[in-house]
């Protein structure tokens, strides 16, 4: 028996943690309740999700931050207390983070390397960040050792590896063109662990949750979409769950921030919203435990959670009818909309030319 | 140990709409046939069933004429379970509305439940195999 089985056999379960911290069965069950709805479970399946995540082992989780920002780690920790979330995050064993650690320097990764080695081929890598490999990988070097070495060697004994953010998943924004750093995703150096990429800059905690949950309760990784997410939260655009949708259908749209039509809470497609090219449940799940959303707060969805969004053109430009085409996942009930969008594209690239034209009259006058 | 409180039953009854009142749009008219068809699964076989309404999107009159539909039974609580969690019987036996919100008052999940009783309040074997040994512990002054 290697050091890992014996580890493994020794981790308490779920339930026999929540039973140590006193949660109660109810308690409990409201969790589940909340995380099937979040994962679109019919809700009589609470039990049996329940029940799953009960007997599953505590999950040894290794956290390992990158070429990021630490809005991700921010965002996810911010939620975590005092919502219902932190009933799951108190019971994984997260055996390293360097930047929640109270220890540093040598102490923190010797941890890391105690942990891994305990639990070799079982713990959940999680990557915040990309990776930069530029100039052999010394734009990006901790304790000695390049950004690269250190994912491989983690990637090494992880049983799956969860990308948290567009940076882990996508690039984001280190990736950017002229992308000086030579920064990848995980998927670009990382080929034989399953990768789940949750992506968003940041990504929504509950969505973290949720695809934890289901790892943890089916012991595999979920339906993912081609960009590797988990299709129960990426299933759908910010446009097709949008309230404003109504706006977009009917032709009304606001022309400025301040004009009629924004106050009166009409479609920002013309003011650069892509949330027909997004898919996130930023819609349905919402931000700050719930209260709105950014097109809720009345500015257009940046597409923050899709490859590539930095290099998209101007954020508030329309998103042009051919990325409609390229993604071909227009509904036939959309299709109606879709005219009105292409035909608003066009409208706002004539008001765009217009200006142009004008200022340069104005400038050769 | 967050054993959760029950507060005290609140007993208001409101009857369903009188028949021929017509306050029902397609969608929740959809939803009310549903309904009654669990209840007739319920019935005839005890079979339960649940409905995700929180995951339906529903206008705020929309909403409103589904409560108004499903009115208010004799039973209505609350438990604190990390936020409160509100359990009504509607004015048809057997239809359950359970809203769970967080700590914050956001409703974090919200279903329809077809049962005897709501499964959330049933005492499950487990724990009532734990209760004896614990209540016999307790008379024989152990704990
Ligand atoms: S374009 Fe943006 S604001 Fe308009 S309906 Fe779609 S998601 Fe909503």
């Amino acid at each position: 028996m290697t050091q890992s089985d014996n580890n493994r056999s020794s981790q308490p379960t779920i339930g026999q943690v929540l039973d140590e911290r006193g949660v109660s069965r109810r308690r409990f069950m409201k969790f589940c309740t909340a995380m099937a709805s979040l994962m679109a479970m019919p809700p009589m399946m609470t039990s049996a999700l329940a029940q799953n995540l009960r007997q599953a082992r505590r999950p040894s989780v290794i956290y390992m931050p990158f070429q990021e920002c630490t809005g991700c780690l921010e965002s996810l920790t911010r939620s975590f207390s005092p919502s219902i979330e932190n009933l799951l995050f108190d019971t994984i064993s997260l055996d390293y983070n360097h930047t929640l650690f109270a220890a540093a320097g040598t102490a923190a990764e010797a941890a890391r390397h105690e942990a891994m080695e305990a639990n070799w081929g079982e713990y959940i890598l999680i990557v915040d960040g990309s990776i930069p490999q530029g100039a052999g990988g010394v734009y990006g070097t901790s304790a000695g050792e390049s950004f690269v070495d250190q994912l491989r060697h983690a990637a090494d004994g992880a049983a799956a590896i969860l990308c948290v953010g567009t940076c882990a998943s996508f690039g984001g924004i280190p990736y950017a063109n002229p992308n000086p750093t030579g920064a990848v995703p995980v998927s670009e150096i990382i080929h034989d662990r399953p990768i789940i990429n949750v992506s968003g800059c940041p990504p929504i905690p509950a969505v973290m949750t949720g695809t934890i949950v289901h790892y943890l309760t089916t012991g595999g990784v979920p339906d993912l979409d081609k960009y590797g997410r988990p299709s129960v939260f990426y299933g759908q655009s910010i446009h097709d769950r949008c309230y404003r949708r109504r706006f977009y259908d009917e032709g009304k749209f606001a022309k400025s921030f301040d004009d009629e039509g924004a106050r009166n809470g009409w479609c920002l497609y013309e003011l650069g919203c892509r949330g027909p090219t997004t898919y996130n449940a930023c819609a349905t799940v919402k931000w700050n435990e719930g209260t709105s959303f950014p097109i809720e707060s009345g500015h257009g969805c940046i597409g923050c959670s899709e490859p590539n969004f930095w290099d998209q053109g101007g954020f508030y430009e329309p998103v042009t009818s051919k990325l409609f085409e390229d993604r071909g996942q227009i509904g036939g009930a959309a299709a109606a909309g879709v005219a009105l969008g292409a035909a608003s594209a066009y409208a706002a690239s004539r008001r765009k030319k217009k200006r142009s034209e004008t200022a340069g009259e104005e400038e050769s006058s | 140990m967050n054993t959760g409180q029950l507060l005290p039953l609140r007993v208001k009854t409101e009857p369903p709409p009188a028949p021929g009142d017509d306050i029902l749009g397609g969608g929740v008219r959809a939803l009310g046939y549903e309904i009654a068809a669990r209840l007739e699964t319920l019935h005839e076989t005890g079979e339960s069933g649940a409905i995700d309404i929180k995951s339906i999107p529903m206008a705020a009159a929309e909403f409103e004429s589904f409560r108004q539909m499903l009115g208010q039974g004799e039973v209505d609580f609350t438990l604190e379970l990390d936020g409160q969690t509100r359990i009504r019987e509607t004015a048809f036996p057997g239809v359950w509305w359970i809203q769970h919100k967080d700590p914050e008052g956001q409703v974090v999940a919200e279903h329809i439940e077809i049962n005897h009783v709501p499964d959330l309040l049933r005492a499950q074997a487990e724990e009532i195999g734990q209760a004896a040994d614990a209540l016999r512990a307790r008379l024989n002054g152990e704990t």
